[in-house]
């Protein structure tokens, strides 16, 4: 369905030919990203005023060729790609997983402008009772097993380096993502996602194509 | 014996009496009323003018600049989102009281004995949750693998595979869904008001040499006019705040304006232009409510004695 050489870069999502096959998620930040990162912002989360603005025209172009901006991956984005709605869309891990289990031919684009990466992490509040039990819950997250466990659950890296690619069942994710490499998210080609420090124009940028 | 003074004063004591103890009876749903209607109204005015914010450590002022941008501001898009879902809740609204009216019709004059087992039906899908129904469209019948592209493909009009691409994220499916959500709910005034029509005056218009169209056109149909009118405000204030069926089954392109509003206090939030929006939506509801209260006249009798 689509032409390997139409999926190089970002530019997959502007590209007319695959107009309404297209779907982004309903993310302001992450679209911003893209939008960056196409027009050739690689600081793509700390964005000048004018930056923004060029970003907010290029979402504001793509998206008639959106089909839709998925809101939820279980409901929305993969039962849409699996339907052939959706030939194109933004994902996260356990969506290449998802979509091979279903016999699908599909595998994640290496942007020639990097991929996106995140990190999630815990936050203890300050006034937090019993603050202690965070510890003892975190370390219990972070043991080998369990996070061996998520990764082959829910296809997610994680932060324990003892586990490595053999303790990934799927294969074909542990290549895809580099798992078990633990600087994959944090190295070329792969663009972490960071603070942003006009988020408020930012989202209300995003206001702003949503309603266009 | 209560002297002639007190004798006169004595009725007016009690009614006054019995106007406190009616008034009582009201205060409860009133507060009601008050505290979770009234109230968040006037937070969201305060939010709407910069008085309060959501974002911690934002200083607050009175400023009507979200105010200006919305109303005046150039080329401003969240106010031409507006007139879109203006224009797709007059078109649903129409379209759906247009669409009931025949349906009431038969189950009011046509469906005889059977009319309260087939309004039954009518409102059967009430029993499901709202968001079910919507889901069920999108992903049972509209989808690409959905129904209505199955039997397309099973009877050869259409390739297999290639499904219609306008059925699901589009006008059309917010339309659909809409109108298939609204259309029960639309029937039952009408068909109230059908169903109340004093038959004789069918009748004396037919004695008196009229077509059965023009009986229904002079006489039923202008005498049904409330519960049209009813039925067309029932179903214009709840779409033109509608965000859960352009959720599911909309396109980035076909987001009503309750989808702005929603999502200022949700993806991206922004109280103070969100609460801009909520407001303006409020105020255009109170207008529509306005314009066509003084035409929900259910009674007939009042009307035709002309009072």
């Amino acid at each position: 369905m689509i032409a390997p050489a139409d999926a190089a870069g970002w530019e997959l999502a502007w590209n007319k030919k695959y107009s309404g096959k297209v779907s982004l998620w309903n993310g302001a930040s992450t679209n911003f990203e893209i939008a960056a990162l196409k027009l050739g912002y690689p600081n793509m989360d700390i964005l000048s005023s004018n930056q923004l603005e060029n970003a907010k025209q290029a979402l504001i172009e793509q998206k008639p060729l959106n089909k839709l901006y998925w809101g939820s991956e279980y409901s929305q984005e993969q039962p849409n790609f699996k339907s052939g709605e959706v030939w194109v869309t933004y994902c996260w891990q356990d969506s290449l997983v998802s979509m091979t289990k279903a016999g699908l031919k599909c595998a994640f684009m290496t942007p020639s402008q990097g991929r996106l990466s995140w990190i999630c992490g815990f936050m203890l509040g300050a006034n937090t009772k019993n603050y202690y039990h965070a510890h003892a819950y975190v370390e219990s997250y972070i043991h080998h097993l369990a996070a061996a466990q998520m990764t082959n659950l829910f296809y997610y890296g994680n932060s324990n380096a003892t586990v490595t690619a053999a303790d990934v069942q799927n294969k074909v994710l542990v290549k895809a993502l580099d798992l078990g490499n633990p600087r994959a998210v944090t190295t070329p080609p792969n663009h972490l996602q960071s603070w942003t420090p006009n988020r408020a124009a930012l989202e209300l940028a995003w206001q702003e194509v949503q309603a266009a | 014996m209560p002297t002639g003074d007190v004798a006169r004063r004595q009725p007016r004591v009690r009614a006054v009496r019995l106007r406190i103890g009616r008034g009582t009876l009201v205060l409860p749903p009133l507060g009601i009323v008050l505290l979770v209607l009234v109230g968040p109204i006037v937070v969201l005015t305060l939010y709407s003018v910069n008085l309060r914010t959501n974002i911690p450590g934002t200083p607050t002022a009175f400023s009507s600049a979200n105010w200006k941008d919305f109303l005046t501001g150039h080329g401003n898009p969240f106010r031409a989102r507006f007139f879109y879902s203006m224009k797709i809740t007059l078109l649903v609204s129409v379209a759906v009281t247009a669409a009931a009216y025949p349906l009431a019709y038969y189950l009011a004059f046509v469906a005889r004995r059977f009319r309260y087992t087939l309004l039954l039906v009518l409102i059967a899908p009430f029993f499901t949750s709202y968001l079910l129904r919507i889901v069920a469209w999108s992903d049972i019948v509209l989808n690409n693998n959905g129904v209505v592209n199955q039997s397309l493909w099973a009877l050869h009009l259409r390739a297999h595979g290639n499904g219609v691409g306008w059925l699901l994220y589009s006008n059309f499916s917010i339309f659909l869904v809409l109108f298939y959500a609204w259309i029960p709910f639309v029937c039952l005034p009408i068909f109230a008001v059908l169903e109340n029509m004093d038959r004789q005056l069918t009748e004396a218009a037919a004695d008196l040499g009229a077509s059965r169209f023009k009986a229904f056109w002079t006489v039923t149909f202008p005498l049904s006019l409330p519960g049209v009118i009813a039925a067309f405000v029932f179903v214009l204030i709840p779409t033109t705040g509608e965000f859960i069926a352009p959720l599911y089954v909309g396109g980035p392109n076909n987001q009503l304006f309750g989808n702005e509003i929603q999502s200022f206090f949700g993806d991206s939030p922004d109280w103070n232009y969100g609460a801009v929006l909520a407001i303006a939506l409020i105020a255009v509801v109170l207008v529509l409510m306005l314009v066509f209260g003084r035409f929900l006249n259910t009674d007939l009798r009042t009307q035709r004695s002309g009072r």
